[in-house]
């Protein structure tokens, strides 16, 4: 019974390979416009991927912190700081003492001179102030910590607020291409998926009209449906798969080409780096993607044309 | 073999076969004969579950149509070998791989289809033309492919619908001797024909339907329309 069913699949596999080649140039043009569309899909996937990765990175280098007057209280501080953790964008609250910013700064002095340190600044007279370090989930939110700081509870005891500065607008900027670029790429993606479909969709009907007089004497002498249907569904498989791999093709050699020099401001490397280790998965995808795109438009002009 | 009870068939008002009782023996020679919308083609189309009957029984080899499901269609075509007036053969392909088609669609092992496909053409007398297509063969070779492809998967049944009525007498004869050389293998043979002369030439069981029912059955008979 399944060897039955393996060279029953066979048969069904080398019909759909002779279709595919009578019907030359209907599957170019399926191919074509299903390759144009698997690449929109997968270059959505690298731009986002990589200012994904670029905004990891600046967001690193950002330093949140609120500085306190030496007037303010201990019980002062906790509570601004109870306050900042109550805001759901506050993941993390680090207090930094003034000896504690002392030590921090001999070491950087240290670190940059290269020598032993000196002591500009004495216990006694330690000039710098207390703060807390933020970590936040989402930098384009901080401006509510300003907020808190300036509000009137705070504000006595605040000295200074840092937020990141220019840094900040950069990661504004770069949120905002993020996000665009992800809906134009999805858009454009589902746009052509719509196109493939009709084409394709379009490429099975004529094969079914061409090929009619020989599905009904298939039916006559006994081929099951699928028999009937199997090299039709094929077809549009082997349309998928070939326009997959085209893309893939495209995609790869754009990014391992010209990836890294593409943008200077954007950050490739993770992103081509991924694409090297992950292959299997990316091509995976894409090839399951193309499958699903050639099933879907085929099955759909059956289910209209080829009442069995 | 064939058993029809009370078989009937309307088309709207058109009442297309009515109270067709039949039965058919394994290895008989039947030949259905009458006029043109007597109701033979309609018989046809019911014993291959191409249309369902409006009334009454098919059972055919101890199936019940009645309980046959959509899906078990095209098995149940399997069983039964069809040779047509219009041949329907397939016309990209040559002569062996029509034959072998019919074997094709049943999940045979290559190995089977490469040693049964020669017999047969053999048995029809095509040898030599298995690479010729279709539209290289005169009507007579091509229905000889027909009947090749209908018997090469080895039904108890034959049915052969008007088979020479594209034919000239002499291609016409070949087709019928053919036809009585299958069914002296053991093959039930239903022949569904007007033609006067090899309805008489033929010596066997003639069915004559008229207006859809059926007017006579005689062991041996004639042509009597």
């Amino acid at each position: 019974m399944l060897v039955r069913k393996l060279f029953m699949l066979t048969r069904v596999m080398e019909a759909g390979t002779r279709n595919f080649f009578r019907n030359a140039w209907l599957s170019v043009a399926a191919i074509t416009v299903m390759a144009v569309t698997l690449t929109i899909m997968l270059s959505a996937v690298v731009f986002n991927m990589a200012l994904g990765n670029t905004l990891d990175k600046v967001t690193e280098k950002i330093d949140v912190a609120v500085y306190f007057n030496d007037e303010a209280s201990r019980s002062q501080i906790d509570q601004f700081q109870e306050a900042l953790l109550a805001r759901g964008n506050v993941t993390a609250v680090d207090f930094i003492s003034k000896s504690e910013a002392r030590e921090r700064y001999r070491e950087e002095r240290s670190s940059q001179q290269g020598e032993q340190p000196i002591d500009p600044v004495t216990p006694g007279d330690n000039p710098l102030p207390r703060s807390v370090e933020i970590t936040v989930a989402d930098l384009t939110r901080v401006g509510q910590i300003s907020d808190l700081a300036q509000s009137q509870q705070y504000a006595p005891i605040v000295e200074e607020t840092s937020l990141g500065g220019d840094q900040r607008d950069t990661i504004q900027r770069i949120a905002t291409v993020r996000e665009s670029l992800l809906t134009a790429g999805l858009v454009a993606s589902l746009i052509f998926a719509g196109i493939s479909v009709l084409i394709i969709f379009n490429t099975i009907r004529m094969a079914i009209f061409a090929r009619g007089e020989e599905i009904s004497i298939m039916r006559l002498i006994g081929a099951t449906n699928a028999f009937i249907r199997g090299p039709f569904l094929f077809e549009a498989i082997l349309d998928g798969i070939i326009a997959a791999l085209i893309a893939l093709g495209l995609v790869y050699a754009l990014l391992f080409r010209s990836g890294a020099s593409l943008i200077d401001y954007v950050d490739f490397e993770s992103t081509v780096t991924f694409f090297a280790e992950a292959w299997p998965l990316v091509a995976g995808g894409t090839i399951l993607a193309g499958i699903l795109l050639g099933a879907f438009s085929s099955t759909l002009a059956m289910a209209r044309y080829l009442r069995l | 073999m064939i058993l029809l009870d009370r078989l009937g068939k309307q088309y709207g008002s058109n009442e297309a076969l009515s109270h067709v009782n039949l039965h058919i023996h394994p290895k008989e020679f039947v030949t259905v004969v009458g006029e043109s919308g007597a109701g033979k083609s309609t018989l046809i189309r019911l014993l291959i579950r191409e249309e369902k009957p409006s009334s009454g029984k098919i059972i055919v080899g101890g199936i019940d149509y009645e309980g046959v499901k959509r899906r078990d269609i095209p098995r149940l075509r399997r069983r039964i070998g069809v040779v047509f007036q219009d041949f329907k053969l397939l016309p990209n392909r040559n002569v062996r791989e029509n034959v072998a088609f019919a074997l094709e669609i049943t999940g045979a092992r290559p190995s089977v289809i490469k040693h049964t496909v020669p017999k047969v053409l053999q048995l029809v007398g095509l040898a030599g033309k298995e690479h010729n297509f279709p539209r290289e063969l005169s009507g007579g070779e091509q229905q000889r492919v027909a009947i090749a492809r209908a018997v090469v998967r080895q039904p108890k049944i034959l049915i052969a619908d008007e088979p020479t009525g594209n034919l000239d007498p002499k291609h016409s004869w070949d087709i019928i001797e053919l036809l009585l050389k299958i069914n002296r293998y053991g093959t039930t043979v239903i022949l569904a024909t007007h033609n006067r002369d090899i309805v008489n030439a033929l010596q066997r069981r003639v069915v004559t339907l008229r207006g859809g029912r059926v007017i006579d059955d005689q062991e041996q008979g004639a042509y009597n329309v």
